[in-house]
């Protein structure tokens, strides 16, 4: 009996974990008051894919590449802390359930910035962000057959622009 | 044969007396019946509680599935498209602000490194 109660309490860890995807925590979120909301649809994406060429950003990084490999794509920015933080649980507990590699953490003046990646060595199929400082919370997921190298150097070239400029 | 109510009514004693009392035939294969009905019991149980739990799952799952699909924040595609190169500037920015972070953190080390 008691193993019968440890798998039901298993199945229901196991639903609520999949409960936390993007789809549904932007249902849950989405229409609160205090919230930033933004999604879009895979039908969008198609949409957005057959745009004649658009000047995007300065050029030097292939930001339009990536876009065209998006499937999805949900932002929540919530400054009202109560739900920042319920918001806050409940994508860390789907990161922490689902097979999520970090991919870079930075913690500064009470901010913390997280980049998240699921998927293989080669494609990353769902991309996620985390920001959290006191009293608000961004979060960005992004789904999609995105590659790997290019999204690692895409982050990387923002990187290095932004370094340049700095020194 | 004693009935259910009269047995309930017995006292401790009682029953103590009656087990002692060797007189009274045990009925053949006991053991063998109440454990056969006990574990038919349990199996009745175990598979209801697994039944149960099938249907928690399937009904879970459906309800899960059936979640409706968001609404797109915009009818247009170039603002689709702004909104999410907004997006990718905002994650660029955090990027770049941690490798400025680190950078400032090496510098001091590389100064002590070319004073040497």
């Amino acid at each position: 009996m008691k193993r019968l109660y440890i798998i039901l309490v298993l199945i229901a860890m196991s639903l609520e974990a999949f409960a936390q995807d993007g789809k549904t925590l932007y249902n849950k979120y989405s229409d609160l008051e205090g919230v930033e909301a933004v999604y879009i649809s895979p039908a969008m994406f198609r949409l957005i894919g057959k745009l004649p060429e658009v000047e995007v950003g300065d050029g030097e990084i292939d930001i339009a590449s990536a876009i065209n490999s998006m499937r999805g794509f949900y932002l929540l920015h919530v400054e009202k802390e109560k739900i920042a933080s319920d918001l806050y649980a409940d994508v860390k507990k789907r990161l922490d359930r689902e097979d999520f590699e970090l991919l870079m953490e930075a913690k500064d003046n009470g901010e913390t910035v997280r980049l998240y990646t699921a998927g293989d060595e080669k494609i990353v199929r769902t991309f996620i962000m985390l920001a959290r400082e006191p009293g608000e919370t961004t979060f960005i997921s992004i789904d999609g057959e995105m590659s790997r190298e290019e999204l690692e150097t895409m982050i990387a070239k923002a990187a290095a622009k932004d370094s340049q400029e700095l020194f | 044969m004693k009935s259910l109510d009269e047995i309930t009514r017995l006292s401790a004693e009682d029953l103590e007396r009656i087990g002692a009392d060797e007189s009274i035939p045990i009925p053949e294969n006991l053991a063998a019946r109440v454990y056969s009905t006990v574990s038919g019991r349990s199996r009745r149980v175990i598979l209801g509680s697994i039944a149960a739990a099938v249907a928690v799952v399937l009904a879970g799952g459906f309800i899960l599935s059936r979640q409706p699909s968001p609404k797109d924040t915009f009818d247009d595609p170039y603002l689709a498209y702004a909104a999410v190169e907004k997006a990718l500037a905002m994650v660029e920015g955090k990027v770049s602000k941690s490798i400025d972070k680190v950078q400032q953190a090496s510098a001091p080390i590389e100064k002590v490194y070319y004073w040497k």
